[in-house]
């Protein structure tokens, strides 16, 4: 069980929440709710005056805030998460524990990503009340800019898979970071090299298959949506099978490479 | 308990530690002395199963720290010489922490944690955060944290470096009741006083070479070369000189204002007869002892002051 392990249950809990006091946990949990009902508050309040050009497709855009930003920030969560305690000098101790090389990982791993949940949360009003705006307005403009084309009665589809897929790739670039960091003994070199490899490769990689898939394989395949959407499915899917296996099977090998460098 | 057989690590072109064994029965207090850069961090690090010997073999307890990491990883308890802590949490959920990643069962942790808190003296220190230790309590702590588990053997890498000569002391009555409760200690340090009272055993390493191991005693005889006497007399220093420079087996002596330094060239020498002998030549002795070596002495003559 991930809430058993340790490095888990010490990581995915915040220094400035672990030393908050009941009143400022309440006021930031208040923030928090505040923040994350705000967008959604003014939709309601000003519903009969949006419009489909401005404030609605501003508003949508939200919506996609977890399909980008979640991949976008990955790295930057999970880079440090070994490289940082090689720098402070916790390293060894920890692998010197009784832990094993995957609690190691998924404990780093789970709990770095631990703020995407928290990302993700205030956009889900976000998106439920702009699926009852679809039904009034049709499907936002940018969004079948993005997905090739689909009917409204679809929009709740693709939305959630735009989601669904998003925390996939993050997670798979997650993963990258984390191996990066296994293998680095700075956390700067670290997040640069996870933001190189991780962004970089995702883009090139998806872009590749993506034509592959379009113009080359199955050029006839409808609707293009599930073309566009394929590549980082199999990225995302792919990535994580490919690394969680190396790193756990040459986890002290590779450790001891940095250690012995 | 720890064997080290004819160990070599190298750094791409540089060798940290070349040939090196030595021995450990369970019980043995192992004093690494070295030079800054000598090779006992190197060592210590092998046998914690964190660096992989280029050549060479060790074994904890007969396991060997390259095949049975996980075997041995449980018998050992590491404290390097630079370490870090967790800031951002109380000192028993640091401890807490690392008796759960020692898999020590939930319902033995408190009692364990209290213990442990209790041996290093960090009881009143249990509810603070850690970044507010200082120095010397943070060493505490970390010891504390490598006896979670209850370690057979100690690998303690410049335990008392950096600290304050209270907090040394303390460290180092730490590390005494460590070896009364009956652990094996393989301890490094290049500071010789805080070895040498808890010590049974030595080892001098420079340039990666172990160039003295064995027991204290034995060493300190060795390299003193046989017994020295230390005689102050009131007057006559002169004729003193010349009926010591007769005897049997003497090596040198030394006048410096109204004392003498006699050094023999063997330990067979009754310190009586040399006493009767000044006494019955009518010199008025005001002391009389034996030179007394220290691990300082034995460090500066085996060593040439050279680092790898």
């Amino acid at each position: 069980m991930i809430s058993d392990n340790p490095i888990f249950r010490r990581e995915s809990i915040p220094r400035f929440w672990r030393r908050a006091s009941f009143f400022a946990r309440t006021g930031l949990v208040s923030i928090y709710i505040a923040l994350a009902i705000l967008p959604t508050a003014l939709v309601l309040t000003f519903w009969e005056e949006i419009d489909s050009t401005g404030a609605y497709l501003l508003f949508s855009f939200l919506s996609h805030w977890p399909t980008f930003l979640c991949p976008a920030i990955a790295p930057a969560l999970v880079a440090g998460a070994i490289s940082s305690e090689r720098e402070q000098k916790c390293w060894d101790l920890m692998v010197l524990s009784r832990l094993t090389p995957a609690e190691i990982i998924w404990g780093k791993l789970l709990s770095r990503l631990m703020p995407l949940v928290w990302v993700t949360i205030p956009f889900i009003p976000v998106g439920i009340t702009l699926l009852i705006l679809s039904e009034r307005m049709g499907p936002p403009g940018h969004m079948t800019g993005t997905w090739g084309g689909f009917d409204s009665g679809d929009y709740a589809l693709w939305m959630i898979l735009g989601w669904m897929t998003g925390l996939l790739v993050a997670f798979a670039n997650g993963v990258i970071a984390l191996y990066i960091s296994l293998r680095c003994s700075s956390t700067r070199s670290a997040l640069l090299i996870a933001y190189g490899v991780a962004i970089g490769a995702y883009i090139l990689i998806t872009m590749v298959i993506g034509m592959l898939l379009m113009f080359f394989m199955i050029p006839t395949f409808e609707p293009m949506t599930i073309l566009s959407i394929t590549p980082s499915l199999l990225w995302g899917v792919t990535i994580p099978a490919v690394f969680l296996t190396i790193m756990q099977r040459r986890f002290y090998r590779l450790d001891a490479r940095v250690r012995a460098a | 308990m720890l064997t080290i057989e004819h160990l070599r690590k190298d750094y791409g072109n540089l060798t940290a530690v070349k040939d090196l064994s030595l021995h450990l029965e369970k019980g043995d207090v192992y004093g690494f002395i070295g030079p800054n850069g000598a090779g006992k961090t190197t060592t210590i690090k092998v046998c914690a199963t964190l660096l992989e010997p280029t050549q060479g073999k060790v074994y904890v307890e007969g396991f060997d720290v390259t095949k049975k990491t996980n075997e041995v990883r449980g018998m050992i308890g590491y404290m390097p010489d630079f370490f870090g802590v967790y800031d951002d949490i109380m000192v028993w959920e640091y401890l807490d922490f690392f008796a759960a990643a020692y898999k020590i069962p939930r319902e033995r942790r408190q009692t364990i944690i209290d213990d442990v808190l209790e041996l290093t003296d960090l009881t009143g220190k249990r509810d603070i955060y850690v970044e507010a230790l200082s120095r010397g309590m943070k060493q505490r702590l970390c010891l504390a944290k490598t006896l979670l588990h209850d370690p057979k053997v100690l690998l303690l890498d410049e335990p008392a470096s950096g600290l304050d000569p209270r907090a040394r002391v303390e460290i180092k009555e730490l590390l005494k009741e460590l070896k009364t409760m009956g652990k094996t200690i393989l301890v490094s340090s290049h500071i010789l006083p805080e070895l040498a009272d808890f010590c049974n055993k030595i080892g001098i390493i420079e340039q990666g070479e172990l160039i003295v191991s064995g027991d204290v005693g034995e060493i300190m005889r060795k390299v003193q070369g046989g017994k020295g006497l230390q005689i102050t007399l009131l007057a006559d220093v002169e004729k003193a000189v010349a009926l010591l420079s007769q005897l049997p087996k003497v090596k040198s002596v030394e006048q410096d204002n109204l004392c003498v330094c006699v050094q023999f060239s063997t330990d067979e020498v009754e310190n009586s007869e040399v006493l009767q002998l000044l006494i019955k030549n009518g010199l008025q002795v005001q002391s009389f002892s034996e030179t007394q070596v220290d691990l300082e002495d034995i460090f500066m003559k085996v060593t040439r002051g050279v680092v790898s």
